[in-house]
């Protein structure tokens, strides 16, 4: 190898490298800015305009406690996007990019402006149809706005309802989209109304009672009521603070219609749990709505201050959206507020690293990169350059570093192995396909396993990314109680996850020898395909290692836990149909039944195998009525074995020719 | 062909199997022969009717005979109720949370009785009642069509009347001209059940106390919070003597009790627990001043007022009078007196709330103190 | 393991023929060329064993495909006939041993594969030795209750129960095996000498639902309609016309029908003696009773999801007591039998509903062979992939790339 003669091309190369890797570390600098730093003034606009920055950390970082776990708002704002658009981004009526946070932001504190978002993902508009709404000049599959959705609120309703009520399995996948899109205009409504107690106006000028206690105005807000509550709980009707429940009636018809009127505010505002309890979590773990805190007031509870104060911020922040200066300092209060009170309950430590591990978005971030890496490796094909090589092999560990560092941080957050969900087996045996290829081809520096690496990534991390949004769920769920032993999690779930990623890698590797020789590439370069069929089997042989062991130690926990050691259930059934594979596959290898070529082959029948054990076996039984997340699963796995088929039938078709041909040799 | 057991376990045993196998007229030794020290109580007779439709004779024996194995959802004390004047309570069954007998009526009796919502379905259980009584299974419209009368466990109940001849009773015996009432609630995950059952005459007759034991039936104390919406009583966390004279009242969301004195049949003592400081000891009993239109407390009076050990922790006594405002909106009902106690320990606060017209309330001021003193883990 | 044809020796006699052919058996019963057919016809009926599992109870798909001789699967028109998994795990082991073990040529570098092989031949032993005499059940207790007995998941027994004084009794257990191979024809005689009367069970369905009927069939106004066996096989709930017959072949003198949903046995009195007949799920008795004293159950914040359950119970044995913590991936073990806290219920249970507790109870003398196996297993492929093969190739490896080094 010589340097080449000018500086010119590597030097791009690099600095396209460098700008890239600045790119991705910008967002952490400008989280961190915008953090630490004393925020910008915030843009005035009478309501209107984008959220500023400042705004948007702060709002960013309120811890919520959501699916049985505490989580910054900014999560819970992704997934319940997610869960309705199917994106992690909405647009405005003008086509102004949204974060999550801004779009929460607006559903709660603009709803006027909200309802004008086409974040509502109908997958097929004979939903529409069903309903009863017109949609000309939309797409088939098409984001819609809760505006454009509300002429046929009540039939979606009416529908979904009666849907709801039948087994999920016999809905059409029309039904399912109803009943979907209920759902999600459900949620946006809830979320619409979670500060209308800011907003609302009281009228307490029926009552002389209520008139003295706030100082003699007729028309009153939540705020009012909540800083004057000791005063007020005079004149609420038989004051038993501790009773309530069944709510005594008041006399004094401008008492009861206030009581009921909050009463109605309080129901109305509890689509997410944000107030801690004042106490520590050993005695009580389960967060306040605001409606329930509010609901406390109605019965005479004097509220703790610090519940106390951030019920005056929502409902100041609730009531002063016009004025953003007064809307940011509540914000201020009630982030300071509820930050304080969660780090009191040791439940804040974690929010801002999992902000970050939003705002790093290393799996989107990290498949564009791998599918970059892939470029360039390709262009390394044309260009025997090893500047390019460098650039691919930069480019690649920068993306693998990213999905390692995503892995690292979701484990510290969750305090749990690397993989208790299905998601996380994508992501993990994604990165591990990648690092097992990157140290094949340093053992063996022919290229091969250096252009599988960023396909495997981005593959996987592509199957990851459209797992996480046809879920539109928290992929950091809380787990069922069988599962909570990070012991076995450890031993193995992640043998498990080994031995598919060296079954799979394998088959990836096979399609190198059964593709090429089929198409006859390399054509006369033996030494190529015998380091292909090498690391084919090398990595067979790593899966099998452990497979065979996740497999027996699959055994042993269910033993462990519930005293069965095995039961031929579906994915008992699946590890060790993958055992059985590799073991056919190694020992027709030793009997001399099958050389390279047949091991690539039945190799790549083994791929399969893997996928339906690590896949399918979860949706058996599914048929026709499969929807959404499940559709999904299934036609991506029967495309997989269609394409598997074909590769197979491309490799007899070979075989044939080579059998017909002079030579009868099975020898490649 | 039906193989209940492994074939590989069948193949050790191969040879054994065909000698013992074969040929339906070979009588087959019973080899198996365990003698039991505990094997329960012995099961009452019952005819293969009274199997086939899982009634229990009335036999007050009939405890159950899978004893460990059943695990009724309903055998256990999660209710609380007051029997009527006049009805006493049976011994516990499976198959029902409840069950008394109207004491000068013989043959008349009610059982009260939980399903998961999914054991059954309402129409089931109406024809289940229609089957003791002997009538023949009706329809869904017709079960819809059942009118709503009072409520049972907070849920409107569906009433149901039904005459004819009863046949669910003890050792298949046969009651002509009986009738059976009944109401059904539907709770967010079971449904409830109470039945009065017995001759015409005497059902008719206790139609009223029935009802007033549907109102007085109250989830115990063994709830647990479980949904937002429904915050149920807490679970009383320690225990207690009540004074005598003092009966329980019905369980009341965030209450852990109630008790209606004998001798101040409009006054109600409240024993709550409230989570974290609530504000302090202090601000409490300010809060339960002013609803007595008293002012709050001085340095000097708050540090005068009577202390007492109570559960390892330092209870504070108040006894104010005045207008307890709560009573009339703004006015105030003069001639009040409202006895509390307020206790704070690590982590929640107890307090014990006595209100009512003064001259009943100063009578239990002793009980009050009495009460809140044997509280005890 | 040589697989290659033998040498034609020529068959001089009848004992060289013999030897002959015992040779080939040998060599064939030890080929590759078994073991990846085995291995293959084990894949296929996994395969389809799990497919079948979408229409049938997991332990209906045991029985037709893992503890059967023969098996016909269909895939729409298309019967196809396999081989069960008793023959294919049978052949496997025999094919381990001798192709994998004794006649597998025993060089330093297969070291790794024989101990690999001999790990899978203790995972089997213990399979088989757990098939043969383990028992599983269940018992459910709700606080404060206690049991010395546990209960079968899908297996049924008969049994007769004399009373005695002060809650003893005496109990006549039908054996399960016998009843539960009856078809709906058949007829079985059980008698014991200590017993006034011979059992005579018919009509044995393995899934009924009682109806309304008269006529000759009827009994006492009633008759079992089958049913065909439920999606979860514990749902099935077997039925059987039981008769009291005269000893030594004598006619019936009473008779009734047996549910498996009966809550109450049928009694049956006679000479003052009190018997009691009942059709439930197969029991085992336990050498010591478990009383359950508590049972915890913590769901996470806000949501109705079971974070962790656990019962505290007391363990009486000869009169002493002994507390006792069961929990998730945390049983108690004793004599021989181990109980696993699996579930609690009643499901959805209204706030305030007392819950019960469900223990799994294992008597397994193998239980602990298949962590053995798996420890020997890991160690063989360690060896042999690691250490032989990967660690060779990297020395043969950095060898080539000095020598084209040098080369160049």
């Amino acid at each position: 190898m010589t340097r080449p003669p000018a500086l010119r091309r590597p030097a791009t190369v690099a600095a396209l490298v460098l700008v890239l890797v600045a790119g991705l570390a910008s967002p952490l600098l400008a989280g961190r800015a915008a953090a630490d730093g004393p925020a910008a003034p915030a843009p005035s606009g009478a309501g209107a305009g984008p959220w500023s920055d400042e705004v948007l950390d702060l709002a960013a970082r309120l811890p919520v406690q959501d699916g049985g776990r505490v989580k910054p708002l900014d999560t819970f704002a992704t997934y319940t996007l997610l869960g309705i658009a199917h994106k992690r981004s909405a647009k405005d009526a003008a086509g102004e990019k949204l974060t999550p946070t801004a779009w929460l932001l607006d559903v709660v504190f603009r709803p006027s402006v909200a309802e004008t978002h086409p974040c509502f993902l109908v997958e097929n508009d004979e939903v529409l149809d069903a309903v009863g709404l017109a949609h000309e000049g939309k797409k088939k599959r098409d984001l819609y706005s809760y505006a454009a959705l509300r002429p046929a609120a009540a039939k979606l309703r009416e529908l979904a309802l009666v849907y709801m009520k039948k087994d999920a399995k016999g809905l059409t996948p029309v039904q399912h989209g109803v009943v979907d899109l209920y759902r999600g205009t459900t949620t946006f409504e809830r979320l619409s109304h979670l500060v209308d107690f800011g907003r609302a106006e009281l009228d307490v000028s029926a009552s002389p009672a209520l008139k003295a206690v706030f100082d003699g105005k007729e028309r009153v807000r939540v705020a009012d009521v909540l800083a004057r509550a000791p005063s007020l709980s005079r004149v609420l009707p038989r004051g038993d603070p501790h009773g309530g429940g069944a709510g005594p009636v008041a006399s004094d018809p401008g008492v009861a219609s206030l009581l009921a009127r909050l009463r109605e505010l309080a129901e109305a505002s509890n689509a997410v749990a944000m107030i801690p309890p004042p106490g520590p979590v050993s005695e009580q773990e389960t967060w306040f709505t605001p409606g329930e805190a509010l609901q406390a007031v109605t019965e005479g509870i004097t509220l703790p201050p610090e519940i106390q104060a951030l019920m005056l911020g929502l409902a100041g922040m609730g009531g002063s959206v016009g004025d953003r200066a007064a809307f940011v300092a509540h914000l201020r209060d009630v982030a300071a507020t509820a930050e304080r009170m969660t780090r009191t309950r040791g439940e804040y430590e974690k929010i801002p690293l999992e902000v970050s591990l939003n705002r790093l978005d290393p799996f989107h971030r990290g498949a564009g990169l791998y599918i970059l890496a892939f470029l360039l490796v390709a262009a390394g094909w044309l260009v025997r350059n090893r500047w390019v090589r460098g650039a691919a092999w930069t480019v690649l560990l920068a993306a693998l570093v990213l999905q390692v560092a995503g892995i690292w941080m979701r484990c510290i957050l969750r305090e749990r192995p690397p993989i208790s969900t299905l998601y996380e087996t994508v992501l993990f045996i994604s990165a591990l396909g990648v690092a097992a290829c990157a140290v094949a081809e340093l053992f063996d520096r022919r290229g091969i396993a250096l252009t599988l690496a960023p396909v495997l990534g981005a593959l996987g991390l592509m199957l990851a990314n459209s797992y996480e949004s046809l879920k539109g769920e928290d992929t950091m769920p809380q787990l069922v109680a069988v599962l909570d032993t990070n012991y076995w999690l450890t031993l193995h779930v992640t043998c498990i996850a080994i031995g598919y990623t060296g079954g799979l890698v394998a088959a990836a590797l096979a399609h190198v020898t059964v593709l090429g020789r089929t198409f006859g590439l390399r054509a006369g370069d033996e030494a190529f395909y015998r380091s292909a069929g090498k690391m084919t089997y090398g990595m067979l042989a790593f899966g099998l290692l452990f497979s065979v062991v996740g497999t027996i130690l699959g055994g042993i926990w269910a033993n462990d836990s519930w005293g069965r050691f095995w039961g031929w259930d579906p994915k008992e059934n699946g590890a060790l149909m993958i055992c059985l594979a590799q073991l056919a596959i190694l020992h027709g290898r030793l009997g001399g039944y099958l050389k390279t070529f047949g091991i690539a082959m039945a190799t790549i029948a083994q791929g399969t195998i893997v996928a339906f054990s690590w896949w399918h076996v979860n949706h058996l039984g599914i048929g026709l009525h499969a929807y959404g997340f499940t559709q999904g699963v299934i036609t991506t796995l029967t495309i997989f074995y269609v394409v598997e088929a074909l590769v197979l039938a491309a490799g007899f078709s070979y075989l044939f020719r080579r059998g017909s041909g002079a030579s009868a040799s099975t020898t490649s | 062909m039906t193989v209940r057991f492994p074939l590989f376990r069948a193949g050790a045993f191969a040879l054994l199997l065909t000698t013992a196998g074969c040929g339906g007229s070979e009588v087959t030794e019973i080899e198996d022969v365990r003698e039991r020290g505990h094997a329960g109580v012995p099961a009452p007779r019952s005819t293969l009717d009274q199997r086939m439709r899982g009634e229990m004779p009335g036999d007050p024996h009939g405890a159950d005979p899978h004893g460990a194995m059943g695990g009724a959802a309903s055998s256990g004390v999660a209710y609380t109720w007051s029997t009527p004047a006049g009805w006493e309570p049976l011994p516990a069954a499976p198959m029902r949370a409840a069950g008394w007998k109207v004491t000068a009526a013989p043959g008349t009796e009610c059982t009260f009785s939980t399903l998961p919502a999914s054991g059954g379905g309402f129409v089931a259980n109406v024809n289940r009642w229609r089957k003791q009584m002997s009538l023949e299974p009706t329809d869904e419209a017709a079960v819809a069509a059942l009118p709503t009368k009072g409520t049972l466990l907070g849920r409107p109940a569906r009433w149901v009347e039904l005459t004819g001849t009863y046949v669910g009773m003890g050792g298949g015996a046969t009651v002509e001209g009986a009738k059976l009432v009944g109401l059904v609630a539907e709770l967010p995950q079971a449904t409830a059940f109470l039945k009065l059952t017995g001759p015409a005459a005497s059902v008719d007759a206790e139609v009223t106390r029935f009802l007033e034991l549907a109102a007085s039936i109250a989830p115990g104390s063994g709830a647990a919070a479980a949904t937002r919406a429904e915050p149920p009583a807490p679970a009383a966390p320690f225990q207690w003597t009540a004074p005598a004279g003092w009966t329980q009242g019905p369980a009341r969301s965030m209450r852990v009790a109630t008790f209606v004195p004998t001798g101040a049949p409009s006054s109600e003592v409240a024993v709550s627990i409230l989570k974290g400081t609530a504000g302090g000891v202090r601000a409490n009993l300010d809060r339960w001043r002013g609803q007595m239109g008293a002012a709050p407390l001085t340095d000097a009076e708050f540090e005068a007022l009577p202390r007492a050990k109570v559960l390892g922790g330092t209870a504070v006594f108040l006894a104010v009078e005045g207008a307890y405002a709560g009573m009339s909106g703004g006015a105030g009902a003069a001639g009040s007196m409202l006895l509390g106690m307020a206790l704070p320990r690590p982590g929640d606060m107890v307090f014990v709330k006595m209100t009512g017209p003064a001259a009943e309330v100063r009578g239990e001021q002793d009980r009050f103190r009495a009460f809140c003193e044997s509280f005890r883990e | 393991m040589s697989d290659g044809p033998l040498p034609a020796a020529p068959a001089t006699s009848a004992a060289g023929t013999l030897s002959l052919v015992a040779r080939r058996v040998v060599a064939a019963l030890g080929s590759y060329a078994l073991a990846i057919t085995l291995l293959l016809v084990l894949l296929v009926l996994t395969f389809f064993g799990t497919l079948e599992q979408a229409h049938m109870s997991l332990l209906d798909v045991q029985v037709k495909y893992f503890e059967s001789w023969f098996v016909i699967h269909d895939i729409g028109f298309l019967s196809i006939p396999l081989p069960g998994a008793t023959p294919v795990l049978t052949l496997l082991a025999v094919n381990l041993v001798v192709g994998g073990v004794v006649r597998m040529r025993k060089r330093y570098e297969t070291a790794g594969i024989l101990v690999a092989h001999l790990g899978i031949l203790l995972l089997l032993a213990g399979s088989y030795v757990e098939w043969l005499l383990s028992d599983k059940g269940q018992m459910t207790l709700m606080e404060g209750q206690s049991s010395d007995e546990f209960a079968s998941y899908h297996d049924w027994e008969i049994v007769v129960r004399e009373r005695k004084d002060g809650g003893a009794a005496t109990e006549f257990v039908l054996p399960a095996r016998r009843l539960m191979d009856l078809e709906p024809e058949d007829t079985a005689r059980f008698a014991s000498a200590r017993l006034p009367f011979d059992v005579v069970v018919s009509r044995w369905h393995r899934n009924v639902e009682p109806s309304r009927a008269g006529g000759a069939d009827a009994v006492d106004g009633w008759r079992f309609d089958p049913r065909k066996p439920e999606k979860e096989a514990e749902r099935n709930l077997p039925g059987a016309l039981v008769g009291l017959a005269g000893k030594g072949g004598g006619s019936v003198r009473a008779r009734t029908l047996l549910w498996g949903a009966h809550g109450l046995p049928w009694v049956h009195e006679e000479d003052g003696r009190r018997f009691e007949v009942e059709l439930r799920k197969v029991r085992w008795t336990l050498p010591f009773r478990v009383t359950l004293d508590r049972f915890v159950k913590e769901d996470h914040p806000g949501i109705g999801m079971a974070r962790r359950f656990s019962s505290y119970v007391t363990r009486t044995e000869d009169g002493v007591d002994a507390a006792s913590h069961i929990t998730m991936n945390a049983p108690l073990r004793h004599h021989g039998y181990t109980l696993y806290q699996s579930g609690w219920g009643p499901e959805g249970a209204a706030p305030g509903t007392p819950l019960f507790s469900t223990f799994s109870v294992v008597r397994n003398p193998s239980d602990q062979v298949p962590k053995y196996a798996c420890y020997v297993i890991a160690l063989g492929l360690f060896v042999h992939f690691v250490v032989f093969k990967f660690v060779r190739y990297i020395a043969r490896e950095s060898r080539r790339r000095a020598a084209a080094g040098s080369a160049a």
